[in-house]
């Protein structure tokens, strides 16, 4: 278990870096950056106390904490693969938009 | 009147030229027609083809699907002034002969939306005719449209309609949602009958039955989220 714990430390102090140089370089906002650091430093108590997610999920009724973790990881996938498909329609619309006004602009020939 | 006739095209070599030249020439009471195919990024000679008539071409460098090519066509029918425009498949699946039908109620001005709808006709193989069913049962319940034909391609629309319905799906949902912005304008929809030609070809070319599933998939999404 010690060295999974160590492992997964290292990991996350490199996400942790990560996520600050993102925010310094202007590419991640500061709600995004907190939220960011927030997951991981959750994702590090787990790993050291594991006992919390499973007072945690019992406040919740959910009987172990590994449950809890794993409803709550699907809960977050989910709602990311719904950002992202709807970033991707936007995109696949600015890309629309963009061919359409090509074709309108290269006066149309007869 | 001016009529536009709006061609959506990808990769329709083989049919686009007989497509074109079945047109008609003169209308009743349509005193100018000009055709536009939209050449959605065809990977084929479809550019050529039309190039070889007297039409209009507007050239996608990216293929951009059913809806982004109708949307195009649409822009350009608002710039040359449109009175009506009617839309219709570049598969050859069309009676251009009855573009008079579908014209007919808006001339008369009893509807700004017109659906020429092919299960009224003849022709439709079964399996059409239950992937269709399914379309106009989702159309309806998301949408609460009902028709007997919510995805036909041959459709007409008035210049009310031109300028009130705005396309946002790049593919094959468009046909539904072209029937969402008629109601949500709360524009006349009336349906007439067309004859469609099944054959070989324009089985291969149109859409897949499984593909079906992703358009409906995509419509609900739309529907929940409701994305401008």
């Amino acid at each position: 278990m010690i060295v999974t714990q160590i492992l997964v430390t290292v990991f996350v102090i490199f996400a942790f870096s990560r996520v600050i140089l993102r925010f310094k370089e202007g590419k991640i906002s500061l709600v995004a950056m907190v939220a960011w650091l927030l997951l991981w430093t959750t994702v590090e108590i787990i790993i050291w106390e594991p006992k919390t997610t499973t007072s945690l999920a019992q406040i919740l009724g959910i009987g172990r904490g590994a449950d809890l973790i794993i409803y709550g990881s699907l809960v977050v996938l989910f709602y990311l693969v719904f950002r992202i498909y709807v970033k991707l329609e936007d995109i696949e619309r600015q890309i629309t938009t963009l061919v359409r006004k090509i074709a309108l602009s290269n006066k149309p020939k007869k | 009147m001016k009529l536009v006739i709006v061609i959506p095209a990808y990769n329709e070599e083989k049919i686009i030229g007989q497509v074109l030249d079945s047109l008609p020439q003169k209308i009743t009471r349509i005193s100018k027609i000009e055709t536009v195919v939209v050449n959605d990024g065809s990977e084929d000679n479809t550019e050529f083809e039309i190039r070889k008539r007297k039409t209009t071409i507007l050239s996608h460098h990216l293929n951009r699907g059913l809806g982004g090519a109708l949307g195009t066509g649409m822009e350009y029918a608002k710039v040359v002034n449109a009175d009506i425009v009617v839309t219709l498949d570049a598969d050859g699946q069309h009676d251009p002969k009855d573009i008079n039908r579908v014209i007919e109620p808006i001339i008369k001005k009893k509807a700004d939306f017109v659906i020429g709808s092919r299960l009224r006709g003849q022709g439709m193989p079964i399996d059409r005719k239950i992937v269709n069913w399914i379309g106009n049962l989702v159309t309806f319940l998301l949408f609460g449209v009902l028709t007997s034909d919510s995805q036909s391609g041959f459709r007409a629309l008035s210049k009310k309609a031109l300028f009130k319905i705005k396309l946002q799906m790049n593919k094959m949902e468009v046909s539904s949602e072209f029937l969402r912005e008629a109601k949500r304008h709360h524009l006349k929809i009336v349906e007439v009958p067309i004859k469609v030609f099944y054959t070989e070809y324009s089985k291969a070319k149109g859409q897949k039955n499984v593909n079906a599933i992703n358009i409906f998939t995509k419509l609900l999404l739309h529907r929940l989220v409701n994305l401008k």
